[in-house]
């Protein structure tokens, strides 16, 4: 079944303190971007912590690649997928809107509910 | 042809400069067509290829294959619209002969052109394909180095 026009929801859950699990999240909702799929990634619990002004630009996977988080952060924004961020989790990490990057919508727990009853498809990391 | 590095045979080929991709057109009437040279190094060593498969119809400019790497994902667009009749199974085989032989071996799928007429000036050959591309690579900080 092809996956052109159908909708994605990708939850992020692993923030900072766990680097390796940073990247495919992002290279998963690019790649469904490029597929003319609607992608979405939900930054809840730790996940929020990527999002803190200038912090994704320190994650960078291979050294020396020059290829950091904040370059699929971009290159996903680009790609028009939409970032939600969990306010629950902004509240425990202690993040006010003014210090995660543009483009990042707040949302409720009630919205992640109605999104996952209502989407294609979740991956969930 | 080099720039910045980047080889762009000018014999037989014209380029989409916008997508980085090239054309040959071949004497059946057909078009064989790839990764520009600039277009693999950008892209980096590459993993995996997933084309659309021979018979569906493409649109120019749109999305005819998705390529990945360790360091970028996105799509390939179409130079022309019309029917895929081939792709190259060598290349989905050994993806890396994309970057290894862009204008040859590593040629990705064959179109059969539906608009032709219409399309074929937006692909630059000759002394304008180089001022384009210059002007692309400049623009965009591109080199092959």
């Amino acid at each position: 079944m092809p996956a052109e026009g159908k909708s994605i929801l990708i939850i992020q859950s692993s923030g900072l303190r766990e680097p390796s699990r940073t990247y495919a999240p992002l290279y998963l909702a690019v790649s469904a971007a490029a597929m003319d799929m609607k992608a979405s990634v939900w930054f809840m619990m730790e996940g929020v912590t990527l999002l803190k002004k200038g912090a994704a630009e320190n994650v960078e996977l291979v050294s020396g690649s020059g290829v950091t988080l904040k370059t699929w952060l971009d290159r996903a924004l680009k790609a028009e997928v939409k970032f939600f961020v969990c306010a629950q989790a902004m509240e425990s990490e202690n993040l006010s809107l003014e210090e995660i990057i543009d483009g990042c919508e707040l949302r409720g727990a009630a919205s992640l509910i109605d999104m996952i009853m209502s989407i294609d498809k979740v991956l969930y990391f | 042809m080099e720039i910045e590095g980047c080889n762009f045979p000018l014999d037989g080929i014209r380029y989409d400069v916008d997508d980085q991709m090239w054309v040959r057109f071949d004497d059946d009437g057909n078009v064989t067509s790839g990764l520009t040279d600039v277009g693999q190094h950008i892209a980096g060593k590459l993993l995996f290829l997933r084309p659309r498969k021979a018979g569906e119809d493409v649109k120019r400019g749109k999305r005819a294959a998705i390529i990945e790497s360790g360091k970028y994902v996105g799509p390939i667009n179409a130079p022309l619209s019309g029917k895929i009749i081939e792709v190259n199974e060598s290349v989905l085989a050994n993806v890396q002969l994309v970057n290894e032989d862009p204008y040859g071996s590593g040629w990705i799928f064959r179109i059969k052109p539906s608009n032709l007429d219409a399309e074929k000036e937006d692909l630059k050959e000759g002394e304008e394909a180089v001022a384009a591309l210059k002007a692309k690579m400049e623009m965009e900080s591109w080199d092959c180095r």
